[in-house]
């Protein structure tokens, strides 16, 4: 049936307008192809929600049910040519706020998985919903696909974007248990340290 | 270094001075991660520039890196620089 984008709230869109009205004006942008442009060049397209899954959720392997929902994002283009990404977070659960905006690596790496999603989403007789699971304490980000319509989430497609781990190839498509099981691994060579040891993590 | 935030006043003068900050995030729920504060937006307050090994450059709030980085991170360590 096709990739479903779906709307998001609008105090998302108007933090981020605000944002990004501030730094375009100054010229302030981190992101060089953000930098240059005038605020009406900046468009907010291709909304998803970001769920995130924290290294013991991960661990266990608990990917849908344990994934929680943190926040808005956004690709920015200039001129249709996608430059950077932005995201809205949210406040004590509800009210959206500005987060950032970012220009590394995973920009690129989103526009490659969802192309790899709509092709996906294209040939699959579901609609298939978008959205964002994201584990920073393994550096995975990876696009979501689930079927609002559908009993569960438990038939859920991932689509890790790049750089991945490499356990993960970018822009493959996973079934969930498949997806669950890697990431499970991943998450389990992670060494335990208390949270007040300064010596990190990764 | 300190084992705590640096104020966005202290930012502001290590930038100028030429110095950016290092800094630790621990992730809600295990793991870390460390980053570099490299800029601040002049005049207007609550907004910074960070360069991170694995997510790039971001422009970001300054309450978002203390408390909600990646949706997951706490600003936990400062390391100061020499320029």
């Amino acid at each position: 049936m096709g990739l479903l984008i779906p709307d998001p709230p609008k105090d998302s869109l108007a933090a981020l307008r605000d944002s990004l009205s501030v730094l375009a004006g100054r010229g302030s942008f981190s992101a060089g192809g953000l930098r240059e442009a005038r605020p009406e060049q900046i468009s907010a397209t291709i909304p998803h929600q970001v769920f995130n899954l924290t290294l013991n959720d991960a661990r266990l392997g608990d990917v849908v049910k344990a994934a929680r929902p943190v926040g808005w994002r956004y690709l920015l283009a200039v001129d249709d040519r996608v430059v950077a990404s932005a995201e809205t977070q949210s406040l004590d659960g509800e009210r959206q706020v500005f987060s950032h905006v970012n220009a590394g690596p995973f920009v690129g790496g989103t526009v490659e998985a969802l192309a790899a999603a709509e092709r996906v989403a294209g040939a699959d007789k579901r609609g298939l919903e978008l959205r964002l699971l994201n584990v920073p304490a393994v550096y995975l980000m990876s696009v979501w696909l689930r079927d609002p319509q559908g009993p569960s989430d438990a038939e859920s497609l991932f689509i890790p974007v790049a750089p991945a781990p490499s356990v993960f190839k970018p822009s493959q498509v996973y079934e969930g248990e498949e997806f669950a099981a890697l990431l499970s691994e991943l998450a389990r060579a992670i060494p335990e340290l208390d949270s007040d040891d300064a010596r990190g993590g990764v | 270094m300190d084992g705590s935030t640096a104020a966005f006043q202290s930012v502001d003068d290590e930038i100028d001075a030429g110095r950016p900050l290092g800094i630790r995030v621990a992730w809600s729920g295990g793991g870390a991660h460390f980053l570099a504060i490299i800029g601040y937006l002049e005049d207007v307050e609550n907004y910074v520039a960070v360069d991170d090994p694995i997510y790039g450059k971001s422009d970001l709030t300054y309450d978002t890196l203390g408390t909600n980085y990646q949706g997951s991170g706490t600003w936990t360590h400062t390391y100061y620089t020499q320029a």
